[in-house]
């Protein structure tokens, strides 16, 4: 062959052979070890902090297992750990990475331990770095306490706990356990039969916060926070609360509903808060509440709402028992207000309120003609106002109505009186 | 056209100018007008109209997928009887991205062969299945913009056909090494044709390998090998047959834009974060491995002296993919990711500095930390219960939080092409064929490397997050926490069949003074999705087949050409077609299920221009006039939506884009050995209509947002300079070597917008006076650009026959690294801190070369 091409072919070829390994498989990387170094209980650490964070330079280890992840949402970045001598929280760098069961080493070097609002933690826990998963599903079984315990002993905190026979407050019946519609974290309350209260907390982001809270006694499992002196539960998951059995405080009095209304308030007494069977008289807002009120004249005893000289903010529901619609349903009452400065009072109508907490239901307001600066002090008829328009077409449901009034101690104290309240 | 040289005498070369001159005067005036008057959203921003991240090629020069725009011959180019304002745009602009008349390369249309080879799913010819095989390609035509054509009904941005018969292929042995610095540095090629033989036989072979072990940009790798194979056997002068197979496997690591921030952290404005060390080794995440070869079986028929009828059998197909990393529960690796920056912290603070030191000096924050996903992953101890949906199947293993993913197209594609050429008389010509497509691709995700864990979990973890049911997050309800290993096909996996069939007929009439011609055309288009798996959140729709989605469409185009003189000629050309939206514009989200979206319908293309051309001897040029509409477009972009924390599929519908201006293009022989070009290509590309955007949640039914106006009026398409001119001088000895420059200039050159900015929600927060209105609704103009690129190249004939050539070219030799050639605007933003989500600019490279030395035999 040509000498020529013979040169340009050993070029190509050399060149070919140099360059020509383009690589594609990779070689895994060696295994990093984290040394173990001192061995430390949360005992140990709980006995170690004096109320300065203290950040680990060293090569501690701390084993445990995960009691709580934050799967469900109710937790953010926020695991508990538990081991024989106690529990902690280990916040970590970002979301995830653990699951409840987990036995794990916790490499403490590049952790800081600290206190918020007097919960231990361990802060910025890089879950790739400082957690040496050991096993999985090594499950901690809840500590059995009394809600005396929860809410007093030390060393039951950031536990897994379990209390017996508990139940939500009569008055929080039917409301779910948080706001998922704002991500609105919510506190209800949780009873025992002696009159102890614990707070349940659990956060808007919850899988299970749309979730209605059950209504009747039983256990439940949870791990106990605190918030300086305020203990409070995290649930893991709706199904630890097994709470089916016959309550020892009772639910909110269910009155029949009826067809109609007429209440002169004949019964009421002058200047003592009006009490009335089926008739609710509720505080939202102060302390004050619709009293009776007597007259001399064509009305007679009637029912007051005040906030003069209440010094606080005063809201106050009168409603009545619940109705059954019938398509056509009017409203007709009277009112009339004295030392008139402010327009404080309002009606509602509404189709799922639940008899007890006012604020947790679905109000409509009904255009009434109210008493007002102009009108003195006569009273004003509303008109017959026609209820229809509030409720679904071909609603067979129960409704109440309500009267509301607002005001304050300072520059909205004007009173106001309803009477002769008709509803058919 | 073809039109033939004559002489040219001296005398007329003033009077021609002048005439130029006048011509152009109107143009001139014509670009300088801002356009159409601001939309009304945007009043008082008329200096600020402006634009689709499409970067696509023009026409056959600037090979997109391969990214290495000047992979061909210079020489090639220059010398051939080519346009001078294609070639110039397609050696000097294609690297600057430009496109001609700003249309994207869908326009524009393939032929191998008579046989139409854009990409059915993106429209678009993928010149990387045939990528590195110049010596097969060499032979090719190519017509810019609305042109007769008697193969297919073409595109309105033009055609090339390439004719790689194993008979047309230049005789002899071709072999040639290249070495170059862009996407890879070195090619070697070798070709053997025989030519037709006197038994009726022609065999023709090329090979060539094309690789790097690290590009022009950092952690950027490739190899391919392209391979071609024609036989044909000539029966008689009325029958031949050919076989033809080709392609080319390519694994390129590829380069992800970053914004500008990272780039001058770290000093490199062609910084890559897709990369990390391995072992120390660079390793790059994101990794496109293309294999889809083409085989053709072609009858060539000419019954008659004056009919000639080409029937041809094809197939297509072959694996696509391209790799990335995904994770479950873990940081995000990627380097880029905007809370890893010093911008994200608030300067002065510990966290800000730390940052700050971290990128200037920590590798492992300038890219990716593979040691650590390895590490991550073995630590992470995870326990299945009931997996692969049996009960009591607990599995027990180290779960990856990272994984390497490949994300597959494969595809296979049956085609039947016939088309005839019938001279009734040698200018009376009518021509026409029928195209027939049947097409299938199979889109899945795939675990390419669980990087050190056992087993990845196929759930979708948006879904897991947002909805309360766990059982929601199956991505297989066939298959429910499945345990996923290398290799395994997981998340979402379906078909997309695509049906599309067409008809065309052509006239051409020629008379002394005036060539005609008109064509007409009908497509058939069918979409449909088939899956086969079931996905949890739409179990009733997302398995087995969807409804279809049908189109008919048509169009026609006419043209004719006026001879002044036997050296000056005045052409129009004119097309009204409508076109079916690519499939990935039909379906709204194809990954979860079959929905369509609601009132999809037609494009309608309109396409005029008008074009003067004289062809002296020693003085050639063209000057064209155009204008295109292109009415109800889809414009559909997925991504991960930070807001929703979810991945969104956003479509806008109704959107139409004008393109309107001028090219010229002249050569001139100063002297016998003397060639002296000028180009210039000015004119604008615009979105000329106020869309209707939908968002849709990929894992939900939900729409996010539904009929939402968005003002887009008079924005600018992006990502291309939309002006560019060039002054091109080359000496060409008489002793068989060459030598030249082109001087080129670039403006206009504007970031795509994100339509979300243009809405009334974006500029909710403030009143319109206030100068942040503005900045939200504006469009950034880039800096214009100046590039210099030189070549030369020389020939020896050596004895025996043997010839050598050595061509070098040189784009960009003043080596200006700080040129913008395009961006983006990301799709999240916050109106008041619009510096927190800052646009992705994307530079070119400063000097490269491309040196080949090639034998013949």
């Amino acid at each position: 062959m040509h000498s020529f091409f013979k040169s340009i072919f050993f070029v190509v070829i050399s060149t070919v052979l140099v360059t020509s390994c383009v690589k594609k498989e990779w070689d895994e990387p060696p295994v990093a070890t984290i040394p173990v170094g001192q061995i430390l209980t949360i005992q140990d650490l709980v006995d170690t902090f004096n109320n300065v964070p203290i950040k680990f330079d060293q090569d501690f280890s701390l084993f445990g297992v995960i009691t709580a992840d934050d799967k469900s949402g109710n937790l953010y970045r926020n695991f508990y750990l538990q081991d024989n001598s106690g529990a902690i929280l280990l916040r970590t760098l970002f979301s995830g990475g653990l699951t409840e069961g987990d036995s794990v080493r916790i490499a403490l070097k590049g952790i800081t331990l600290t206190q918020f609002n007097g919960l231990m933690q361990l802060d910025s826990v890089n879950v790739d770095k400082n957690v040496i998963k050991q096993a999985t599903q090594r499950f901690i079984q809840p500590q059995v306490v009394t809600m005396q315990q929860a809410l007093t002993d030390p060393s039951l905190v950031a536990k897994l706990i379990k209390i017996e026979n508990v139940e939500f407050a009569s008055s929080e019946i039917g409301l779910t356990f948080a706001n998922a519609a704002q991500l609105q974290t919510l506190n209800r309350n949780l009873v025992d039969c002696n009159g102890n209260t614990i707070i349940v907390r659990t956060s808007g982001y919850a899988n299970f916060a749309n979730a209605t809270i059950p209504s009747g006694n039983g256990s439940i499992i949870a791990i106990l926070g605190t918030f300086n002196s305020t203990r409070q539960l995290y649930i893991r998951r709706v199904s630890e609360l097994d709470m089916t059995g016959e309550r020892c405080t009772g639910l909110p009095v269910v009155c029949d509903p009826v067809t109609s209304v007429s209440n002169d308030f004949a019964t009421a007494v002058n200047n003592i808060d009006y009490a009335e069977a089926c008739w609710q008289n509720i505080a939202t807002a102060g302390s004050r509440v619709w009293r009776g009120r007597s007259e001399t004249g064509a009305n007679g005893m009637h029912v007051q709402a005040t906030a003069f000289g209440s010094g606080e903010t005063v809201e106050t529901w009168l409603i009545t028992p619940p109705i059954v619609s019938n398509g056509s349903n009017t409203l007709s009452f009277q009112s009339q207000t004295s030392f008139w400065v402010h327009n404080g009072l309002t009606v509602w109508i509404s189709t799922n309120y639940n008899g007890s907490n006012p604020n947790s239901a679905t109000w409509q307001q009904i255009p009434a003609t109210l008493a007002g600066q102009s009108s003195g002090s006569s009273w004003v008829a509303s008109g017959t106002l026609p209820l229809f328009g509030f409720m679904p077409q071909g609603y067979t449901g129960n409704f109440h109505i309500g009267f509301k009034y607002n005001g304050n101690g300072t520059d909205a104290t004007s009173s106001y009186r309803v009477d002769n309240i008709i509803i058919n | 056209m073809n039109i033939l040289y004559t002489s040219f005498k001296r005398t007329t070369t003033f009077k021609v100018c002048v005439i130029l001159l006048l011509f152009f005067i109107p143009f001139l005036s014509f670009s300088q007008t801002e356009t159409t008057p601001p939309d009304s959203l945007q009043t008082a921003l008329k200096d600020s109209l402006q634009n689709v991240p499409v970067r696509v090629p023009i026409l056959n020069i600037s090979d997109e997928d391969d990214q290495d725009g000047g992979g061909q011959d210079v020489a090639g180019l220059l010398q051939s009887a080519r346009d001078v304002y294609t070639a110039t745009a397609g050696f000097s602009f294609g690297v600057a991205r430009f496109r001609i008349r700003g249309y994207d390369a869908l326009n524009t249309t393939i032929l191998i062969n008579g046989i139409p080879m854009n990409d059915m799913e993106m429209g678009r010819p993928i010149w990387a299945n045939w990528g590195g095989l110049n010596d097969v390609t060499r032979n090719q035509t190519t017509n810019v913009g609305l042109a007769a054509e008697r193969e297919y009904f073409t595109g309105i941005g033009g055609f090339s056909t390439i004719s790689a018969r194993a008979s047309t292929l230049r005789k002899g042995t071709r072999f040639s090494v290249a070495e170059t610095n862009r996407m890879y540095r070195h090619r070697i090629m070798v070709t053997h044709a025989t030519g037709m033989m006197s038994n009726g036989w022609a065999f023709a072979a090329s090979y060539s390998r094309r690789w790097a072990q690290e590009g022009y940009v950092d952690g950027t790798f490739m190899d391919a090998h392209s391979y071609y194979l024609g036989i044909e056997k000539k029966f008689n002068s009325k029958h031949s047959i050919g076989l033809v197979g080709f392609g080319s496997h390519s694994i390129q690591g590829l380069q992800n834009p970053v914004f500008q921030e990272i780039y001058d952290l770290v000093g490199n404005n062609f910084y890559n974060p897709n990369w990390g060390y391995q072992n120390g080794e660079k390793r790059n995440s994101r990794i496109r491995n293309v294999h889809k070869p083409t085989a053709i079986l072609t009858h060539y028929f000419k019954p008659t002296k004056t009919l000639e009828i080409t029937t041809a059998a094809y197939v297509n197909g072959g694996r696509g993919g391209t790799t990335r990393l995904n994770w479950y529960e873990a940081a995000d690796p990627r380097p880029n990711y905007y809370r890893y920056l010093p911008s994200f912290f608030d300067e002065g603070t510990f966290l800000h500095t730390q940052a700050l030191n971290n990128w200037q000096n920590d590798i492992n924050t300038q890219q990716i930390n593979w040691h650590a996903l390895y590490n991550a992953n073995r630590n992470n101890l995870f326990t299945v219960n009931n997996a692969d949906g049996i009960a009591g199947n607990n599995v027990t293993g180290t779960r990856s939080k990272y994984i390497v993913e490949e994300v597959r197209n494969d595809h296979v594609q049956y085609g039947f092409n016939s088309f005839f050429t019938k001279y009734f008389t040698p200018t009376t010509i009518l021509s026409g064929g029928v195209n027939l497509n049947m097409h299938r691709s199979r889109n899945y995700r795939q675990v390419n490397d669980l990087l050190g864990g056992d087993f990845w979990i196929d759930i979708d973890q948006f879904a897991e997050r947002d909805l309360q049911n766990p059982d929601l997050a199956v991505n297989n309800v066939d298959r429910p926490n499945a345990l996923i290993k290398q290799g395994d096909v997981y998340g979402y996996d379906y078909f997309n069949h695509i049906q599309r069939h067409n008809a065309f007929a052509q006239i051409e009439h020629e008379t002394a003074k005036f060539a005609t011609y008109a064509a007409v055309n009908y497509t058939f288009t069918q979409y449909y999705r088939e899956s086969n798996m079931r996905n949890a959140r739409f179990f009733d729709r997302s398995f087995g087949e969807s409804e279809k989605a049908v189109f008919n469409t048509g169009g026609v185009k006419a043209g004719f050409t006026y001879k002044i003189s036997g050296r000056q000629y005045v052409s129009a050309n004119a097309a009204w077609m409508t076109r079916a939206p690519l499939m990935s514009n039909v379906f709204i989200s194809p990954r979860t299920r079959h929905d369509i979206l609601p009132n999809i319908t037609t494009e309608k293309v309109q396409s005029y221009d008008i074009n003067y051309i004289v062809r002296y001897p020693r003085f050639r040029g063209r000057a064209t006039l155009y204008h295109t509409t292109i009415k109800d477009q889809v414009w559909m972009r997925s991504f991960f939506h930070e807001e929703y924390r979810n991945i969104v599929n956003y479509f806008m519908t109704g959107v139409n884009t004008l393109h309107q201006g001028f090219e010229f293009g002249a050569e001139w022989k100063a002297t016998s050995t003397i060639n002296v070009t000028g180009v210039l290509g000015a004119g604008y590309s615009l979105y000329n209509s106020r869309p209707v955007a939908t968002i849709s949640r990929d894992n939900s039914a939900e729409l996010l947002a539904e009929n939402k106006t968005v003002y887009l009026k008079n924005y600018r398409l992006g990502g291309m300079p939309q002006t560019a001119a060039g002054v091109g001088m080359r000496y060409n000895s008489p002793k068989f070597w060459f030598v030249g420059f082109n001087a080129n200039y670039f403006d206009h050159i504007y970031l795509d917008p994100n339509p979300e900015r243009r809405t009334e929600e974006a500029v909710a927060p403030f009143v319109e006076s206030d100068p942040q209105w503005k900045d939200v609704v504006r469009q950034e103009r880039l800096d214009p650009g100046f590039t210099i690129d030189v070549y030369g190249g020389k020939s020896w004939r050596l004895k025996k026959g043997y010839f050598v050539n050595l061509n070098l070219s040189v784009n960009n030799i003043l080596n200006n690294k700080n040129f913008r050639v395009g961006g983006f605007e990301q799709m999240r933003f916050v109106p008041t801190d619009l510096d927190r989500f800052p646009p992705m600019y994307s530079y070119m490279f400063g000097t490269t070369f491309y040196a080949t030395v090639s034998i013949s035999l």
